[in-house]
């Protein structure tokens, strides 16, 4: 007959569970949190189908729960905010594809939110590699996605990023552009304009070391 | 020599030796029985082992920026103080909303000045999406800000975007 282990032995065997835990606990989070105690259950049910299939895809889920919340409280149907989250769960997977593993869920919202917009995956490949910086990529994402809203063709949008990454434009630089392409449109200038002054400015300058645009133009 | 107490105690312990049996041989169920459970113990200090190394590792990481940088990336927890401004001067309330606080319109109420709403709200690095509410029922986007995607809920939002501590940020409405 053989004694069972010392009880601190039975429990030091769980050690290895307890980050696991702590991330079920975390994607645990009640739906209702969201706001969907409203919902008819089959409604939540499928929602809750959408954030497993993308626990399973070890995809971040707080997007996608900021994604439910804005839905309602901007007064979406429970029908509308799950075929929304369930796109922005199937662009993520699709923005993994490009950055692969190593991504930072901020990374991967961004090109989500960029194919989303309409940007293919190869246009975004291709911006990605075209990076001289690899911190800029969230930066250059969301400008691009930024252009795109504003009526700026892709092609053309892409091609100027890319151009300006291939100079060494980090994220401070893409930063800047969208900060003052805001500024340009509000006071009345196209976007297409705007952005093409602007890089044709900046690569007149030339970047500094960490991506940082100089501030005159370069001897 | 004996005292009076030896004398009392020594039959007594020879008389209880005499009933000692020799320790018996364990038989074979035993022997495996506890080389079974010795293995079992080895294992559970195994994995006990080798989870506290993982976690000492992965302190000595967090705690030693510079070193391992380069491979692992330290999570950046310092929140930057972000101000939100946006002219509304008919407004009679205004509310902040977005990713960093789940949407909430109450979470964040906007205190203004002549006409001007503003806001500041610390944020750690990161992509957010935003957006003002005025007057519990008008969606605005920021005017000043890049736009997300597509709007899914045919209301506008705006995009701001916190680089770690050791990216310089260029907005002038980001205070450190």
């Amino acid at each position: 007959m053989t004694q069972p282990l010392p009880n601190s032995l039975s429990r030091m065997r769980l050690l290895p569970l307890f980050p696991l835990a702590l991330l079920a606990m975390a994607f645990s989070t009640p739906l209702a949190a969201q706001g969907t105690s409203s919902w008819r259950p089959e409604e939540t049910a499928r929602l809750q189908a959408v954030l497993d299939s993308a626990v399973a895809s070890s995809l971040p889920i707080s997007p996608l729960r900021f994604k439910v919340a804005e839905g309602n409280v901007k007064g979406a149907a429970p029908e509308r905010v799950i075929v929304v989250v369930r796109s922005l769960a199937d662009a993520m997977r699709e923005a993994r594809m490009i950055l692969g593993r190593e991504e930072s869920e901020t990374e991967l919202v961004s090109a989500a939110a960029a194919i989303q917009s309409g940007v293919s995956a190869e246009t975004l490949r291709n911006l990605f590699g075209s990076l001289r910086i690899r911190s800029a990529s969230t930066q250059v994402f969301v400008a691009l996605t930024d252009l795109t809203q504003r009526g700026v063709p892709v092609s053309e949008g892409a091609s100027t990023l890319m151009q300006l990454a291939r100079a060494g434009a980090g994220a401070p630089a893409f930063e800047q552009l969208r900060n003052e392409i805001a500024i340009d449109v509000s006071s009345g200038l196209a976007a297409r304009t705007a952005v093409r002054r602007r890089a044709d400015d900046y690569l007149s300058r030339g970047f500094t070391p960490q991506g940082s645009v100089f501030r005159s133009p370069s001897p | 020599m004996m005292s009076d107490v030896d004398d009392k105690i020594a039959p007594t312990v020879a008389d209880a030796m005499r009933h000692l049996r020799p320790p018996a041989e364990p038989d074979d169920e035993q022997v495996a029985a506890i080389v079974g459970a010795v293995r079992r113990d080895r294992r559970t200090r195994l994995w006990s082992g080798v989870t506290l190394a993982a976690a000492a590792a992965l302190v000595l990481m967090l705690v030693r920026p510079g070193s391992r940088q380069a491979e692992l990336p330290v999570p950046d927890i310092v929140a930057r103080s972000v101000v939100f401004e946006i002219d509304a001067p008919d407004a009679h309330r205004v509310a902040l909303v977005g990713d960093f606080n789940a949407w909430d319109a109450s979470a964040h109420p906007m205190t203004a000045s002549a006409g001007r709403w503003e806001l500041s709200v610390p944020l750690t690095p990161g992509r957010y999406t935003y957006a003002f509410i005025v007057d519990g029922e008008s969606w605005r986007a920021d005017p000043t800000a890049s736009l997300a995607s597509a709007d899914d809920f045919s209301r506008p939002n705006s995009v701001v975007v916190i680089n770690p501590v050791s990216t310089p940020m260029t907005s002038t409405s980001v205070r450190q």
